[in-house]
Order: structure tokens, then C-alpha cells, then sequence
């Protein structure tokens, strides 16, 4: 425990090493006294004190009551909380002094005196932050990132107290210089990871940086690939969550989402409440994901095989049923799910760009009345009508929006396979579509790990894959973290 | 970082053989069976598995030697010419292995999974498959690999178990013969007369001659000695897979049966009764996963094909390489009016030529290594 030190100088430096690459935290000197005689600073959290220098404001009040005293008598209303402030106390040492900015307070450092006082301040934003949209969760923060990049790490800050959190802010745009922040802890990050972050940022060259989804489409390795490179979060949870991992957040100005990197495969099915649910429910609601992602890609193609290739694979009355079903339709059952299926992304790009209510009405009612009237006019056969909404179902209940959108885009191309070359033309679709995940890297980090690299780390990132084992057992950090930090427990060495 | 050593795991190096020769073997196997009984056949394989271990422990040991890879090491031992000559050899193998995966991915598909498709269709699919993997290198082979095992392996091993139950029912379809008691009853004499024949061991070994593909993946394997102990599990299992499924074939079809199907293991599950009765036939799900393996087949003939012509044509550029070489593979096969006369070819040609020759290098070298460890 390092006490504070009389020299204010030495008080100063020792903090700013501390805070060293935290572009969020402040500190600012000043002079206090009647003669402006007495050097001092103030540190703190910028977002959670961004309403210091007003006169009406506590912190305001007392620099402004300290600005017109004499030095002797400065010190002794400092000593004796002679202006009556409730929230303030003495810090002793830099440690308390620095838990206490990071809880959200600004602490007041003045020459001569080998104390720090913490002044209660406004703390973390909290009102105005919204409510998450896309990643709704059962349990958990409701709050999700607003659309400041400030605020936005001062909401990871909240979760993870620590001057090891660092805030590396860099604009970025040749004309809209837009603000940006690398959120990570110092000693969990990968140097290579972040090193490799670092320098594809440095590598943006254009005009306006206008939301996060221009930096990820210009960053990342493989341009030509359908499947998100990057985990995108609206969940400040999420994103803190990821920094503890030894992953780095990017935080983009004007944008509610934030940028995870590395992603793979099993991260983009992993929700924020993976963790804070038992592990039996979340083990199982991770296979129903997969088993969605399944179907969101293959049913349809799936249907088409059957029915046109083989149906001498189904029981003889299922045949019947089916056969039955489609009597009446003048289309085969590729065209007859094709339509359907255009009709449903219609309605759901409809549903998307409609204002607020009429927009959620026309995708459920569009859907029944659509699909209804398409049954009743032998467009189609309701198999074809469940077989869709099973898709849909499973591309909806896929916990990453940018890999649902991505299983959309490989139905079609499933679903040519499916038509022409049946089951084999499926199976040959996987081989493709697993053939590129294993070719695919986010940062040097198999994308498809840790399927693809089942003992790595000792087996811990297998152990939060498709089952998530208790966490008592979840005792190493991922694959992301640096080599020698990754016990979660014990102080984190290896 | 890990993602980026040109290393595969050892677990990854196990999937990628078992795939790699458990559907060449359940396919390509029965076509010795020709006047054999089911007991004789198996009888025979026996010891070819038996000599597959023998091999296999062969190349583990000569693979301790070859330390950064295995054209460089040949040219250290037998000199450049020499060397040149075996990597001709094996380019040769991996080009036939590739010709006859193609051809029987093709008959097996319009066989039992798609009757009314074109052949060459197939043979095309097969083929952009194989060259998608085999051109994203080694690492992208293994991790492919490990995560098609699970999705491939385990369900057609489940099948054949859930299969194995109704065994004795099929007897009497098109390929059973006299003895319906099964082959665990007396009698069933063929050509062979009850006794074993060197020529047909050595052909069924002969299937297995790929392994030698050890040798190039050794070096890139994580831990010398993990990556020997997975490539003997591999051999392992495989050897138990295929036992275990000749075991069910023998039991389901009778004495004649297994010689009498041109892929018996695919028409056993045409007819087989899976619990449950969801579904009315098992032939096109089992035959679907058997191919999803000749994928994996056919991407590493063509992935050895690529190395070694690039090891030989240093300047030719990979891709346009592997775009040839498959190119040449498709119309090979395409140019074979059927499936029995690539088998036959392939067979004169591997069994009678480049897998003794192959044999006979390993051997030579580890000779050579032999008498190295004396001079020292």
C-alpha cells in the first residue's frame, strides 16, 4: 500500500503512472487560496463527473469556498471538513484514493498534505442510459450503451474498477474525426492481439467513421466472408465481461454498439446471462442455439431434398401426408419455398423499416395473413408454411444478429444445393461452409475454436463451448487472454 | 498465435486418418472379396490389418527422423535424383487415390443417393470440395477434420451398431449363397479353400498404402511423440472400424454376401431396421456420411498431390497446379465407363506397383538409418 506523499509532484506522477493509457480519467491541476498559491489537482472519471465545474454543484461549491482562502486556514478547513460537505472523506493512501475515483468520485489532491480527499460526486451514468434491445437477456443489467463513446467506457468502467482497465482514445475519419476508444486490461490483453488491433486502426483511411459497422467492414481479415469477424454488443455487461477475458472493446462515438475482438463461433452463441443462469439450462439452451443455427441454414434445402430426391427415406404415411399436402400446388417445392421465403424476408425488411408499433404488427400479421392466404390459394402447402417459420424461429433464436443475417444469406445457397444434388448437395454445403470457418481467423484466433482445437488452454475454453460447465470449474480465461494470466482465480498467474 | 504455426494437433492429425481411409476401406475393401467366403475374407483381413499395424509402427519410427520435412530428408538420404524419383511415386499414388475417389464418389452417389443425377455432376462436386480444402493448407485440413469427425464418424458408427442387431434377417437377398446359417456356423469354402492367400493380404494392405502419408504431416505435428501415439490410435481405429463393420456385413449378409454387392456396406443399411422405425430407410443418410469422408479422401490426395508438385515444380503457382491435377483426376474418372474398371487399375496399379515401391523405400531408409546408428 503506497501512502500519499507531502509533494504534490510526487503524489502526481506516481497517480498518472498508475492511469497511464486511461484516456477516460482526468486530472486536472489548479491553484487554490487567495494568492493562488497552493498547487493541487483533481482526478477523476470524466463521464461521471462531468458536471464538476458548476457553481451549484458540491465539488463546484468547495473549490470555489477554497479558492478564496488563505493557505493556513486552507488547510485547516480541508483537515476539519470546515465547509460541512457530507460526502467527502480522507484517503490515506493511493490505493483508496484510486478506488475511490474509480467508484465514480473526484479526489482532490493539494500540496503540502499527505492526504487525498474524496468528494462525492453524481457517479457513473445511469439515468438516460437505455434499455438494451437487440440482446434482451432474463437476467442480468438491463442497461445498454448510449451513443456517446464517453459514456460508453465509463459504463465498463462501472464494472471493472481498476486502473488496469485502460482507455486508449484515437479519432478516426480524414473529415469526421471520429472519437474511438480500445477498452482492455493491461495485463490480460494479448500484446500480439492488441498490437494487431492497434495497427489495422492505424490503417483506416477514410472519409467519415460514422458507426462501428464501417471500422469492422474496413478491419477485418477476410473481406469476402458472410460470417461476422467481430462480436458486436449493445450490453456494457457483455462488453466488460469480454475485457476480463483479455479481449479488447471497441468503442466507436455515435455508435450504441460496441466491437469485441477476437470473435469465433462459440462467443457469438454465448449470451451475457450464459453466466448468470444454473449450467444446466445453459448448457442446453446453448444445443438448442446450435441445433437453430442448424436449421436456420439446412431446413428448407432440407424439405426440398427430401420431397423431390428422396422420399423413399420417410415412413410410407408420412409420404402420403405430405403428398397430400401439396395437392393442388402448381409450383415444385423448391419454388414453392422460395416464395415463401422471399415473401417472409419482405415482410421482416417491412417490419424493420416501419415506425415503432406498426412495425411489429406488420411482421405478425402480415406472417398470418400471408402465409394463410398463400395456403388457401394452393400457393404453397402448409408444410412449406411450417417449414418457414421453423426457419425463421431459428434464425431468430440465434444470440448474434450479424451471424443470424449470415445463416439467412447461406439458405439460399443451401437451398440450390439442397434442389440439385439433394442430401449429398447439403452435406457438400457444410463441408464448404466448415471448410471456410476453419479457414477463417479473427486476429490470428481460429475462428472456429475451440472446436477445432479441443485441448487448447488445458480444455478450459471446451468447457464453455457447447456445454457450459459450472463455474466452479471455469477457473481459466479463454484462448484471448495473454499465456501467463489466465487463472481467473488466485491473482491470475499460470 | 496458435492459429497461425502451420501445425496441426494430434487429435486433428487422428481425425484426419481415420476419415481419411475408413471410407476408402469400407468401399474399396469388399472388392477383394471376389470368391471368398465372408469368413475367408475376413480371415484375410486379419493379418492385413495386422500388417497395416506392423507399418504403421514402421513409419512412427522412421518419422523421428524427419525433422523439418520429408522431401528434404529423402533428398538427404537417397540423394536429389532418388528423391526426385520417390516424390514422382507418391504423386503418382496421390493422383490414382484421387481418380478412384473420384469415381466411386460418383457411382456410390447415383447408386443410392441420387439415382437420376449425371455422374460427372458428382464427380465435379467431389472434386471443388477436395480443392477448396486442400489449397487452405494443412491447418485448415486438421481443423475441418476435427470438427467433421463428430458430425461423420460417430453417427455411421452408431448406425452399423444399431444395424448389427438385425443381423441373419438379410440373408438370402441378392448376394447370399448357400449357407444361410451365417458365417459363424461351418462350412462357407471358397476360392481361397478354407487357407490364405499372400496375394489377396497384400492387396487389402495395399489399400492402406497412404499411410506412408505420415511422413510428410509428421514434422508438423504439436509433440513428436503425441503425434506418434495419435497416428497408431488412428491406424487403431480404423482397424477396429473396419473389422467391426465386415463383422456386421458377414453377419447380415451371410457367407456369399459381402462378395456379392458391389458396396456392401451401403446396401446393408438399405434394408437394415433402425429402432425407432422414423425413418424408412437408413441406405442415403449412411451413404451421405460414407461420402462426406471421401471429401476429406479426396482433400488430402489432392493436398499431398499440391505438395508434392510443388516440391517437384518449384515455380508452378499451387493453385493453378491443384486446378490441373484435379481437372486431370475428373477426366480420368469421367473416362472410365465404370466403377470395376478403376477398381481394377487402381488396384493393378497400387497393389503391384506403387505401394511395394513405396513399402520398399520405407523400408530402405529405415535401413539406411540403421546402419547410420551403427556407424555412430
Amino acid at each position: 500500500m503506497g501512502t500519499l506523499s507531502k509533494d504534490l509532484n510526487e503524489n502526481q506522477r506516481e497517480l498518472q503512472r498508475r492511469v497511464q493509457n486511461c484516456d477516460d480519467i482526468l486530472v486536472r491541476p489548479m491553484q487554490l487560496g487567495k494568492e493562488k498559491n497552493v498547487s493541487c489537482f483533481l482526478v477523476y472519471i470524466e463521464t461521471a463527473v462531468s458536471n464538476l465545474m458548476l457553481q451549484d454543484s458540491v465539488i463546484g461549491k468547495l473549490l470555489s469556498s477554497l479558492r478564496e482562502m488563505e493557505e493556513a486556514i486552507l488547510y485547516e478547513t480541508l483537515e476539519k471538513n470546515g465547509l460541512g460537505v457530507s460526502d467527502t472523506r480522507e484517503l490515506v493512501t493511493m490505493e483508496e484514493a484510486l478506488a475511490a475515483m474509480l467508484a465514480g468520485n473526484a479526489v482532490l489532491f493539494v500540496d503540502h498534505y499527505d492526504r487525498a480527499w474524496k468528494i462525492g460526486s453524481k457517479g457513473y451514468p445511469g439515468a438516460g442510459v437505455q434499455k438494451a434491445e437487440s440482446e434482451k437477456v432474463l437476467r442480468g443489467s438491463r442497461e445498454a450503451f448510449s451513443e456517446s463513446e464517453k459514456v460508453n467506457t465509463a459504463l465498463i468502467r462501472k464494472r471493472v474498477r481498476d486502473t488496469r482497465l485502460k482507455v486508449r482514445e484515437q479519432p478516426l475519419g480524414n473529415d469526421s474525426h471520429t472519437m474511438t476508444a480500445l477498452v482492455y486490461m493491461e495485463d490480460l490483453v494479448s500484446p500480439k492481439i492488441l498490437g494487431r488491433i492497434r495497427e489495422k486502426l492505424n490503417r483506416v483511411d477514410v472519409d467519415g467513421v460514422l458507426d462501428s459497422g464501417i471500422l469492422e467492414q474496413l478491419t477485418e481479415d477476410t473481406w469476402y466472408s458472410p460470417f461476422p469477424q467481430y462480436q458486436t454488443t449493445e450490453r456494457p455487461d457483455r462488453a466488460a465481461m469480454a475485457v476480463l477475458e483479455g479481449r479488447v472493446v471497441l468503442v466507436v462515438d455515435n455508435s450504441p454498439e460496441a466491437l469485441i475482438l477476437p470473435a469465433t463461433v462459440n462467443s457469438l452463441f454465448q449470451t451475457s446471462d450464459d453466466y448468470y443462469r444454473h449450467f444446466a439450462i445453459v448448457s442446453f439452451l446453448r444445443l438448442v442455439r446450435y441445433g437453430a443455427a442448424f436449421l436456420a441454414v439446412t431446413l428448407p434445402a432440407l424439405y426440398v431434398a427430401v420431397m423431390t430426391l428422396h422420399p423413399q427415406i420417410l415412413p410410407a404415411n408420412l409420404v402420403t401426408t405430405l403428398a397430400e399436402a401439396r395437392k393442388g400446388v402448381p409450383f415444385p417445392s423448391v419454388v414453392e419455398v422460395l416464395l415463401l421465403e422471399l415473401s417472409f424476408e419482405l415482410l421482416r425488411e417491412a417490419g424493420l423499416r416501419m415506425p415503432g408499433p406498426i412495425g411489429n404488427t406488420i411482421g405478425i400479421v402480415g406472417g398470418l395473413i400471408v402465409g394463410q392466404a398463400a395456403v388457401s390459394a394452393n400457393l404453397v402447402s402448409p408444410m412449406v408454411v411450417v417449414v418457414v417459420a421453423m426457419t425463421a424461429l431459428g434464425s431468430f433464436s440465434i444470440p448474434n444478429e450479424e451471424f443470424s443475417e449470415s445463416c439467412r444469406l447461406l439458405k439460399y445457397g443451401m437451398l440450390f444445393l439442397g434442389s440439385c444434388f439433394g442430401i449429398l448437395g447439403i452435406l457438400f454445403g457444410w463441408f464448404l461452409i466448415i471448410i471456410h470457418l476453419a479457414r477463417l481467423q479473427s486476429f490470428g484466433i481460429s475462428y472456429l475454436a475451440p472446436y477445432s482445437a479441443w485441448n487448447l488452454n488445458e480444455k478450459a475454453d471446451a468447457r464453455d463451448s457447447l456445454v457450459r460447465f459450472p463455474l466452479i470449474f471455469l477457473d481459466r480465461r479463454p484462448v484471448f487472454a495473454r499465456r501467463n494470466r489466465r487463472m481467473r482465480r488466485g491473482g491470475g498467474e499460470v | 498465435m496458435f492459429s497461425e504455426n502451420q501445425k496441426i494437433s494430434p487429435r486433428q492429425l487422428k481425425r484426419l486418418l481415420v476419415l481419411d481411409f475408413f471410407g476408402k476401406g469400407a468401399l474399396l475393401l469388399p472388392a477383394f472379396s471376389q470368391g471368398l467366403t465372408a469368413r475367408e475374407f475376413l480371415l484375410h483381413l486379419l493379418p492385413a490389418l495386422g500388417l497395416l499395424l506392423l507399418y504403421a509402427w514402421a513409419l512412427t519410427r522412421l518419422s523421428f527422423q524427419v525433422r523439418s520435412s520429408f522431401p528434404g530428408y529423402l533428398k538427404g538420404c537417397l540423394g536429389r535424383k532418388t528423391a526426385v524419383l520417390v516424390e514422382l511415386g507418391f504423386l503418382a499414388y496421390a493422383f490414382w487415390n484421387l481418380v478412384y475417389l473420384t469415381k466411386v464418389f460418383g457411382t456410390l452417389g447415383c447408386s443410392f443417393v441420387l439415382l437420376e443425377e449425371r455422374e460427372e455432376w458428382l464427380l465435379a462436386l467431389l472434386l471443388l470440395g477436395a480443392l477448396y480444402m486442400a489449397l487452405g493448407g494443412l491447418e485448415v485440413r486438421g481443423r475441418t477434420a476435427e470438427v467433421w469427425y463428430p458430425l461423420l464418424f460417430y453417427p455411421m458408427i452408431l448406425l452399423l451398431f444399431l444395424s448389427g442387431h438385425n443381423a441373419g434377417e438379410l440373408q438370402g437377398g441378392a448376394g447370399a449363397g448357400t449357407q444361410t446359417g451365417g458365417i459363424w456356423q461351418a462350412g462357407g469354402v471358397g476360392q481361397a479353400g478354407g487357407g490364405l492367400r499372400i496375394s489377396v493380404i497384400l492387396q487389402m494392405f495395399s489399400v492402406f498404402g497412404g499411410t506412408a502419408g505420415f511422413l510428410f504431416l509428421a514434422p508438423r505435428v504439436h509433440g513428436r511423440r503425441e503425434g506418434r501415439k495419435a497416428f497408431l490410435q488412428a491406424v487403431g481405429v480404423v482397424a477396429a472400424a473396419l473389422l467391426g463393420l465386415f463383422l456386421v456385413l458377414a453377419g447380415n449378409f451371410g457367407e456369399q454376401g459381402i462378395s456379392g454387392f458391389r458396396f456392401p456396406a451401403a446396401e446393408l443399411m438399405s434394408s437394415a431396421k433402425i429402432p425407432g422405425g422414423f425413418l424408412e430407410r437408413w441406405d442415403v443418410i449412411f451413404t451421405a456420411l460414407l461420402m462426406g469422408g471421401l471429401f476429406v479422401s479426396a482433400g488430402a490426395s489432392l493436398y499431398y498431390g499440391i505438395y508434392l508438385g510443388k516440391c517437384l515444380f518449384p515455380r508452378v503457382n499451387r493453385r493453378w497446379f491443384g486446378g490441373g491435377f484435379c481437372l486431370l483426376a475428373f477426366l480420368a474418372a469421367a473416362g472410365f465407363e465404370t466403377y470395376e474398371n478403376v477398381v481394377k487399375l487402381y488396384i493393378s496399379i497400387n497393389s503391384y506397383v506403387l505401394v511395394p515401391l513405396g513399402t520398399a523405400v520405407i523400408l530402405l531408409l529405415l535401413w539406411l538409418e540403421k546402419v547410420k546408428r551403427r556407424k555412430k
